[in-house]
């Protein structure tokens, strides 16, 4: 029955619909071939052919149903074959358009690259301006806005005068090659509209539309004309402008009754701290529902779909979700986009090292297999780490650049791989090694090299997505195979391009490609008539459910606009009838509320916080509900939040007889009790386990390979010098340098450090000035270097042995011998003089904050022994800044017992608590 | 009322009631109407400084709106919002609900927001004439692209002589100037440079280089020449003998160039320091003036120019950053009021253009915190303003000159005054708010004593005196025009109160005590006490610790969680500190690198893991600890390899999926797997919180890259992001800097540190430490000094900079005092330290003896306060049970990667298949003209696909063959393609092609390959079943077409 139908806001659409049908078509006994259904997606369609099977109950030839789209395609079909293009290619016609036709344009902003967003941004202008039937005339003749009190800018008159060409070029480039934007082929069914027909069909049913920009307008309203067009709307125009139009266009008004309806749902409102307290909410909320199935979760930001799924899965076993999995969150797309970064930091000098790297690491790499097994390529790839870093001496070692043969013909490598892998059990041959490496090469790397165009992109991407489908490594993780699926229907869209065989920078290219990339998503599979469904606005079109619950009801978030127009100002956008910001605010707020309205229950969850501040379509609903009640209290708010206790927790570990047994045998140094003055649980790692006692944890990691270097130079450079004191000789400064430079190319100038240049020059001026320093010292002899002595301590819980790797004594000129300890760091370690110690309530806290290192009052107590009745001092020696602090103000000899015994006692302390079965070893980071 | 045009300047001291004048004036001038269209919300533009003072506003309005309307406002409200109006109730009221309703349906206009937002808002509608693109994205990480891009820099160091000569310029100064100690300059140049980059955002200037003649080291190599000559001419007898020694110790320190550190006091003197009654020659006395000039020159350019290198850099990092912001289409927060200030200075934009692109023409302004406002978010919005005042506009600004804490960004406490003055045309009204809302009387009365102008007045006096006995190194003395802008600023401290807030509590102790860890002990012993007596009387969410800085709010949030009382403070709410969470990332730094032996080690010793297993953390340190030897021994050991071996089952359970694929998920699935699998919720259920802020991090991280490498970087490096749990509704003590404060009330609060010290100069990055530069911002480039104070003996340029510096840290600390000591509702407590860092705590001068204790408290014991609605209806929320995203997604993308390698013949079917179903039938029309036909339609789907010709044979082929011609036409009946059928469960059942004819119906199903035939036949048979249900009676047939090889199976009724 052609005509206007208005169902009110409160009812189910689909039911109603559905009555219609019944009531129309069934009943009559007609053939519902014969009907056909517009919606304005494809969702709709699936639910009503449900509800349909249930009123017939058997199985039947459903109507045909078509989205809005696929109507006006066919339509404009019948009169003329054309194919609707990609996005990318449309962009690049306007580009090239601008290039020929409005060159001034693009300044700034020269290649296709740079210039996408704003093709992108024009191409959507003018499919607006096609969509909506806006005449050239129109354009060029903008008036001013009085209320503003200014004109028109002239540059906007100009670039509307532009776009009037380029429009006009477009729409003729694109008649003539028969391929059209998706707003031309509206444009052209519009402008057919009067000569097309769809004669399989009696009637056909226009379903819930709201906003109707003017080609669609126009062809419904000839199929309205021609009798054979039946709209049913929802809603009213006294409530909604936009009905309101079309009411005047089609003559015939658009109402549910006489009053409008006041829809019946009990409102709910949750503001959450964050996005997981939102999602949590939605599962507490979930749990209370019984009819699932007659339940929408609707998620305005596929952002959240994964916290979503992981909270509801407890709950909601079966569910159908309209978004899906985003394709930048695969690994595959992780490996990519690193290949392309490599690519784009190589040049001349071959690739930087750096990036290189983060490419093989890859964990798809790493997989490539041998013979069944990715071992071998785990072994190769850490040996090529070792070798760039420097660990594994070669020649390549350190290079910030490097070409892949030298890689390949590099014999250390493969030795090195070839005995990692006898270790790990596999054999390999040289000649299998080298095949897996240049295998890697090529997947990874030469490929991709010399890429100009699209159509070398596409081969370079689907040659690689095949040797990791062949290599089956994509089936470690099921959704590669779906993405790797994705990434081949790219490589067809890249060879569809029009502009394939366009010649760009490489970069550019990659950044075309990646830009595709970024917004693609797979699909989840799910169930889509079954269960909970979770869907964005945009898919509960036309839909009805008893519950509602509505994330991220924010502002930002829903509505979700656009709010600025970059190209032409908005004022303008407005006096041309394209208030696209308003309008889409609209077709928003009516699917919210269309949605809401025919429900039982409604739960709004949104964020409040700093950053974020409800949606207006909340305040709308609570403005609503306080008019009605006439208080300001009239919508109860929950807070959802997490469980908080913030406790302190303690960390323990207990001692065991044996590891007491251990402690009591083991060799202490100062630095093994430093460590557990600063924490306990530390030094339990690293000396009890044993897991890192070779590294000197007490200074900072950064500084701990200058000490290292630092030492090591000053004990070869001295070493040969026992017995005499060789600074003040200049030979002897020649040597250091050489030495320095020797042993600095061979650390840090191998390390992947961009900036060990800097490094470089710091520690050689820091070396000249120790040098001066070391001059002017009145030393005669130099007696120990980095020596190692041991010894033992009778202390109250018993005697403890102890080693003492002292970094120089020297024997002074006065006859003093003087003990030091080179400092790198920065962290003051100088204990505080005896009276403080003395004082000291002893404790392991007290300790290392007064005592703070062992350290030298361990190295004067041992070599008192070993120099008995010599003078003595020790020292830190700062490197930083050639200086050394000394333990005492002037050496000592006599009383020096005397001076030393409160840190001993202290000492005793710490060994008595260390040994102590029952104080466990506590956590104090 | 409000007239047009207006400029109206309202001071709000603490508590007065900012936000409600705000609001008020909005709603009045909404209601009012008549004045340059007020009564529209496009109009009117209302500025705040921040995100949260925006959303307060909004819902101020809101609820004015609202209760105006519903004829709900208080006697109170009524007076001080309508009843000027001099409107009738009722047209009051009916204005309020269009108004209400216009805001509802027109929210992209209701334009309350931070000068950020506006400026956002302004930059994107001009997007295409600053030559940003039209998706331009804001960041907040600038320094993270500033570190790039120096990485970028010293790359090119290695192969461009010009870059490396930048660095060897910088190590020079490095080294050599500044006697840096660090080995790694990086983390210097990374501090600074950013540093510099914000300076020159806040105030839109380039730097000014300061030119050098010679080199820094060359002169001050020229001036050491002279200090040696004059040694050499100096009267021997006749020099000031101990003159003489430090002369030559510090001659004898130096070779060639000398540090001003070292150089002795002496030289500060006009005259050549001689022996009392000795003769002083002219030569002499000449070589002294020339050295001290050649000392004033060298400090000033030793002040200024030991920036220059790294300015050098700086601007080649620059135009890396530049680029690299272009590549990535982005610009930073830190940028917005630069880039603005461009538009309106370079590219000329107009107030008409400007108000088409935001489609709106502002003509009135209210802005919010007027006092922290900077010179060019000022310039930026000047212009409309006043050309909105000139056409009958008005301007409204409101703000706290006592409260100007944010000089540090930029903010000009001056603008306050300075821009009431130049527009003096427009009908200047200017207003005080002089009742205070907040505090009870005893508080009030005790910060209008405190800052009354007579005790400031003394405060200053009594601290220049003091200084003076102690003979303080650079004493700058307040001249009278800084005590005219101590008057200026504090003029109208005097606050009133409201009559029923009577009474209230403050009470002082001076906490002597040269040493820190002492006054902190007898602080902590009192502070405790205090909170403990507290506690009787009020709930811990009631109380407030403010101090100065973060290594306070840490020291603090030590003490009271030691005694087991509730805190909140960024320290206890760290996830990083959580041990749930680093256990988590434990694991997670094992799986991204196996050979971590620690992290493994520890992970496994934990109570995440040994209570999932339900094994015991002894037994898993005793086998550990049996280890140790083979440790020891073997530098390739590895911890989780002997696990493996020991507990194949554990690992199995419990390790094996995560090692094997961790690579391949991303982090957020990951974790919440390892949640699920590791039982967390279910036995740390109630530090759900911290674990949910994990995933909070991660997912707000994912954007940005969701591989485990990139991630655990990030989480080592960040400090600040996303850290801190969400606690509000649970009742703890909150602890926080007085900064953060700002705005803020709360009932009761301790002040523990109470401290005044003036700092010259900003900071810049961590490393550099201390107080590392002044900029000055007067002329017409950014001038940079470093000042040491030695310099300020020769040179009085550099004193003169360093006094003002001095003056403006004053009173930005006096501004802190200010806005601590205003908190309070009902009590405070402060304890004033004898000494702030090494030097005397000022604040002892500014509060005297006789305020130290005021008052008693107000309450005897807990009141059952009504809550307020917010507090009213937390509901907590129970722990999820978590899906293991690597079943789930491996069951929902089975993988299928047998259609992925056929997927040539697949297309090749689709093709075939897209093209018989556009052929409904052959009969009569000419084979060649139909499939052209089909081939329009079926071209569109395949884009990719340039040549159908094989297709077109392959089917052409088809529909020639005999036995297949009577699928593809038939006399009578109806050929069908794509046929639909719902059955009765509303399941749809496509057919490829169906044929009914008058006996029988036949349905046809076209396959590639033969080789699921099984399944085929099946399908086809369920096909026929529901036939037979629609064609009751006739003979149904099934056929299936194979198009590889033609053949055809018929499948018949059973
Ligand atoms: S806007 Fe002006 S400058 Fe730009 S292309 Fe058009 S006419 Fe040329």
């Amino acid at each position: 029955m052609p005509g206007v139908v208005t169902y009110s806001f409160c009812d189910p659409f689909l039911d109603r619909i559905a009555d219609h049908i019944e009531r129309e078509y069934i009943r009559q006994g007609k053939d519902l071939r014969r009907l056909a259904i517009v919606f304005g997606g494809r969702r709709p369609a699936l639910f009503l052919k449900r509800e349909l099977a249930k009123r017939i109950g058997r199985q039947y030839f459903p109507p045909h149903f078509f989205s809005i789209d696929e109507l006006m395609s066919r339509l404009v079909l019948q009169k003329e074959p054309f194919v609707l293009s990609q996005d990318m290619d449309l962009a690049y016609r306007i580009y090239d358009l601008v290039c020929r036709h409005a060159p001034l344009l693009l300044k700034g902003r020269e290649t296709f690259a740079q210039f996408l967003p704003w093709a992108q941004e024009l191409l959507a202008f003018i499919e607006q301006l096609d969509l909506e039937l806006v005449s050239s005339e129109k354009l060029v003749g903008v008036e001013e806005n009085a209320a503003l009190g200014y004109d028109v800018p002239e540059d906007v008159n100009r670039l509307l005068r532009h776009i009037v060409v380029l429009r006009e070029k477009f729409h003729e480039q694109m008649l003539a090659d028969q391929i059209y934007s998706r707003g031309f082929q509206y444009y052209r069914a519009a402008q057919l509209s009067g000569s097309l027909e769809l004669k399989d069909f009696e009637e056909i049913i226009f379903a819930n539309f709201f906003y109707l920009n003017r080609s669609e307008e126009q062809v419904i309203l000839d199929f309205y004309k021609r009798r054979q067009a039946c709209l049913i709307f929802q809603g009213d125009e006294r409530r909604w402008p936009v009905f309101e139009r079309i009411s005047r266009k089609l003559g015939c008004p658009i109402r549910e009754g006489e009053q409008l309806q006041r829809p019946d749902f009990e409102l709910k409102l949750h503001s959450a701290a964050d996005y997981h307290s939102q999602v949590s909410a939605v599962r507490q909320i979930l749990g209370g529902i019984q009819d699932l199935d007659r339940t929408v979760v609707v998620l305005p930001d596929a952002q959240q779909i994964i916290p979503l799924v992981s909270e509801i899965s407890s709950v909601a076993s079966e569910f159908n979700i309209s978004m899906g999995y985003p394709l930048k969150r695969s690994s595959v797309v992780s490996l990519l986009e690193k290949i392309f970064m490599a690519q784009e930091s190589s040049g001349a000098h071959g690739y930087y090292a750096p990036d290189f790297l983060n490419v093989v690491r890859h964990p798809l790499v790493k997989s490539l297999t041998v013979g069944g097994s990715s071992q071998i390529s785990h072994i190769l790839i850490h040996t090529v780490e070792e070798i760039l870093a420097g660990r594994i001496e070669t020649s390549l070692s350190g290079c910030l650049f490097l070409h892949l043969e030298d890689l390949e013909t590099c014999d250390v490598l493969f030795d090195q791989v070839r005995e990692g892998a006898e270790a790990a059990g596999e054999k390999i041959s040289r000649e299998g090694v080298c095949d897996l490496l240049s295998r890697m090469h090529n997947i990874c790397f030469k490929e991709w090299e010399g890429l100009q165009d699209c159509v070398s992109l596409a081969e370079a991407l689907s040659h690689w997505l095949d040797c990791f489908v062949e290599g089956s490594v994509l089936s470690q993780y099921p959704l590669n195979t779906r993405i790797a699926a994705k990434m081949y229907d790219f490589v067809d869209d890249l060879r569809g391009l029009s502009f394939a065989k366009e010649t760009f920078p490489r970069r550019d290219l990659f950044k075309i490609f990646m830009h595709s990339v970024e917004r693609e998503i797979v699909a989840f599979s799910g169930s889509p008539l079954k269960g909970l469904q979770i869907l964005g606005l945009f898919e509960t079109r036309s839909l009805n459910f008893d519950h509602v619950i509505v994330l991220d009801t924010n502002e930002g978030s829903l509505p979700r606009l656009n709010v600025y127009e970059a190209l032409i100002p908005r004022d303008v956008m407005i006096g041309l009838g394209l208030d696209r910001i308003e309008q889409e605010e609209e077709i928003q707020r009516y699917g919210f509320m269309r949605l809401i309205s025919s429900a039982k229950s409604v739960h709004l969850i949104f964020q409040e916080n700093s950053e974020r501040e409800r949606s207006r379509f909340v305040e709308e609903l609570v403005w609503e509900k306080q008019k009605t009640v006439g208080q300001i209290q009239a919508v109860s708010v929950s807070r959802p939040r997490f469980c908080v206790k913030p406790k302190r927790f303690e960390r323990m570990i207990s001692k065991t007889p044996p590891m007491i047994d251990f402690l009591k045998h083991y060799c202490f140094s100062a630095s093994s009790i430093n460590l557990y003055l600063r924490n306990p649980m530390e030094f339990f790692f690293a000396y009890v386990l044993g897991l890192r006692e070779q590294e000197d944890l007490l200074n900072e990691p950064e500084n701990r390979e200058v000490g290292i270097f630092i030492h090591e130079l000053f004990e070869e450079a001295f070493r040969p010098f026992i017995g005499r004191f060789p600074v003040r000789d200049t030979k002897f400064r020649n040597d250091v340098q050489k030495i320095f430079i020797t042993r600095y190319n061979n650390s840090f100038g191998k390390s992947l450090r961009p900036d060990a240049f800097l490094l470089k020059a710091v520690i050689e001026e820091r070396i000249n000035r120790f040098l001066d320093f070391e001059a002017a010292r009145s030393v005669k002899q130099v007696l120990h270097i980095e020596s190692q002595f041991d010894g033992e301590i009778a202390l109250s819980c018993g005697t403890v042995k102890f080693v003492y790797k002292v970094d120089r004594v020297d024997l002074m000129d006065d006859g003093t011998v003087m003990i030091l300890d080179y400092k790198t760091g920065s962290v003051d370690v100088f204990p505080k003089g005896p009276e403080d110690i003395q004082r000291l309530e002893l404790s392991r806290k007290s300790i290392y904050e007064q005592v703070r290192s062992f350290q030298l009052p361990l190295y004067i107590h041992y070599l008192k022994k070993r120099f008995p009745g010599r003078p003595l001092n020790a020292g830190l020696y700062n490197v930083r800044n050639p200086e050394i602090k000394t333990f005492f103000k002037e050496s000592r000899d006599a009383d020096l017992e005397e001076h030393l015994a409160p840190y001993m006692k202290a000492l005793d302390y710490v060994m008595a608590e260390i040994f102590n079965l029952n104080i466990p070893f506590a956590d104090c980071s | 009322m409000i007239q047009s045009p207006e400029l109206r300047v309202v001071e709000a001291s603490a508590g007065s009631g900012k936000t409600f004048a705000l609001a008020k004036r909005y709603v009045q001038l909404m209601l009012i109407g008549g004045i340059a269209g007020s009564n529209s919300i496009r109009q009117i533009l209302a500025i705040t400084f921040t995100n949260k003072a925006a959303f307060e506003m909004k819902a101020r309005i809101l609820d004015f709106l609202k209760r105006i309307a519903l004829d709900l406002l208080s006697p109170d409200e009524q007076k001080e919002i309508v009843e000027p109006l001099k409107i009738d109730k009722k047209t009051v009221r009916e204005n309020a609900h269009r108004i209400m309703d216009e805001i509802i349906l027109n929210y992209n206009f209701f334009q309350v927001q931070t000068i950020d937002s506006f400026i956002n808002a302004l930059l994107s509608g001009c997007a295409f004439k600053i030559g940003l693109s039209a998706r331009f994205k804001i960041r907040h990480d600038a320094f993270e692209y500033m570190c790039y891009s120096l990485d970028r820099l010293i790359d090119r160091a290695g192969s461009d002589a010009r870059i490396s000569g930048l660095f060897e310029n910088f190590l020079r100064q490095y080294l050599f100037l500044e006697n840096k100690s660090s080995w790694f300059p990086k983390k210097d140049i990374q501090g600074l440079l950013f540093a510099l980059y914000q300076q020159s955002n806040i105030y839109a200037k380039d730097f000014f280089i300061f030119p050098l003649s010679e080199d820094l080291l060359t002169m001050k190599a020229k001036t050491f020449e002279k200090f040696k000559r004059l040694r050499a001419q100096c009267p021997e007898g006749g020099t000031d003998g101990r003159f003489l020694k430090s002369f030559d110790s510090f001659i004898g320190k130096y070779h060639r160039g000398f540090d001003f550190d070292s150089l002795p006091d002496y030289f500060s003197r006009l005259e050549f320091p001689i022996r009392s009654g000795a003769d002083l020659p002219r030569a002499v006395q000449d070589a002294w003036e020339d050295l001290r000039e050649d000392l004033r020159a060298v400090s000033e350019a030793e002040a200024c120019a030991s920036f220059n290198p790294y300015l050098e850099i700086f601007y080649n990092v620059l135009a890396e950053f530049k680029e690299a912001a272009r590549q990535d289409d982005v610009l930073f927060l830190e940028e917005l009021n630069k880039k603005a200030h461009m538009l309106f200075e370079e590219e000329g934009i107009t107030a008409g253009e400007l108000y088409y692109r935001l489609a709106t023409r502002f003509r009135h302004y209210l802005i919010d915190e007027f006092q922290d406002t900077s010179l060019l978010q000022w310039q930026n919005l000047s212009a409309m303003a006043e050309e909105a005042l000139s056409t009958g506009g008005t301007v409204f600004y409101v703000g706290d000159k006592k409260q100007a804490i944010y000089g540090f960004r930029g903010g000009e406490v001056r603008l306050f005054d300075e821009v009431k003055e130049s527009l003096r045309q427009f009908n200047v009204q200017e207003e005080v708010l002089k009742t205070n809302y907040r505090s009870f009387q005893t508080l009030v009365d005790f910060n209008n004593q405190v800052f009354s102008l007579a005790n400031l007045e003394r405060f200053v006096r009594d601290k220049q005196t003091h200084e003076e006995e102690k003979k303080k190194k650079d004493i700058v003395h307040f001249t009278a025009e800084d005590f005219t802008r101590l008057g200026s600023l504090f003029g109208h401290s005097q606050q009133e109160t409201l009559p029923q807030k009577k009474g209230g509590h403050v009470r002082v102790r001076y906490v002597a005590g040269t040493v820190l860890a002492e006054r902190q002990e007898q602080v902590r012993e009192d502070l405790l006490r205090q909170i403990q007596d507290l506690s009787r009387r009020y709930a811990y969410g009631q109380i407030a610790i403010l101090t100065r800085d973060n290594n306070d709010v840490e020291t603090v949030t030590s003490w009271l969680s030691e005694e087991g009382i509730a805190v909140e403070s960024e320290r206890t709410l760290n996830i990083k500190e959580h041990f749930i969470v680093q256990q988590l990332v434990l694991f997670l730094k094992f799986l991204n690198s196996p050979s971590d032996n620690i992290a493994f080690s520890s992970f496994v010793m934990g109570d995440v893991f040994c209570r999932a297993v339900n094994m015991s953390t002894d037994e898993m340190r005793d086998f550990l600890f049996s280890l140790r030897s083979s440790m020891r021994r073997d530098g390739s050991f590895y911890v989780y390899m002997a696990f493996r071996q020991q507990y194949p089952q554990l690992w199995q359970a419990a390790v094996e999926a995560y090692f094997k694929r961790a690579g391949f998920y991303p982090v957020y699935e990951l974790v919440i797997s390892m949640i699920e699998g590791f039982k967390i919720f279910e036995h740390f259920a109630d530090q759900q919180g911290f674990v949910m802020q994990f995933l909070e991090m991660i997912k707000r991280y994912e954007s940005e890259a969701s591989d485990l490498t990139a991630f655990l970087e990030y989480y080592e490096a960040n400090e600040h992001e996303h850290l801190y749990v969400n606690v509000a509704g649970s009742d703890s003590i909150r602890v926080m800097t007085i900064h953060k404060a700002k705005g803020l009330e709360f009932p009761v609060v301790l002040l523990p540190f109470f401290e005044m010290s003036v700092r010259v100069g900003q900071t810049s990055g961590s490393s550099l430490g201390q107080r590392a530069f002044i900029v000055d911002a007067r002329a017409e480039k950014l001038g940079l000094y470093r000042i040491k104070s030695k310099y300020l003996k020769f040179s009085q340029h550099l004193e003169e900079v360093r006094a003002r510096e001095y003056i403006d840290s004053f009173f930005s600390e006096l501004n802190n005092a200010y806005v601590a000591l205003t908190r309070a509702v009902e009590e405070m407590f402060i304890w004033i330290p004898e000494r702030s860092g090494s030097s005397i705590n000022i604040a002892s001068f500014l509060i005297s003896q006789e305020c130290y204790d005021r008052g008693a408290p107000l309450r005897q014991e807990k009141e059952q306060r009504p809550k307020k609605r917010s507090e009213m209806e937390y509901v907590v929320l129970s722990p999820p049970v978590y899906r293991d995203w690597i079943k789930f997604l491996e069951y929902e993308f089975e993988a299928d990667s047998q259609s992925i390698k056929n997927r040539a013949s697949i297309r090749q079917g689709n093709i075939l298949h897209a093209l018989l179903q556009n052929l409904e039938s052959v009969g009569g029309q000419p084979v060649d003209e139909r499939l052209q036909g089909a081939l329009c339609v079926v071209r569109g789907k395949f884009p990719m696909v340039h040549d159908f010709s094989e297709h077109l044979n392959i089917v052409k082929a088809l529909l020639l063959r005999e036995d297949c011609a009577d699928l593809f036409s038939v006399k009578e009946g109806e050929i069908l393609c794509e046929q639909e059928i719902v059955d009765e469960f509303g399941r749809i059942h496509r057919m490829d092609r169906l044929i009914v004819e008058e006996g029988r119906v036949r349905v046809v199903d076209y396959k590639m390959s033969a080789a699921q035939q099984e399944s085929h036949i099946k399908q086809i048979g369920v096909y026929m079943d529901l036939l037979k249900k629609m064609f009751p009676g006739r003979t149904i047939e099934g056929v299936l077409l194979y198009l590889d090889s033609f053949s055809k199976v018929v499948v018949q009724e059973s």
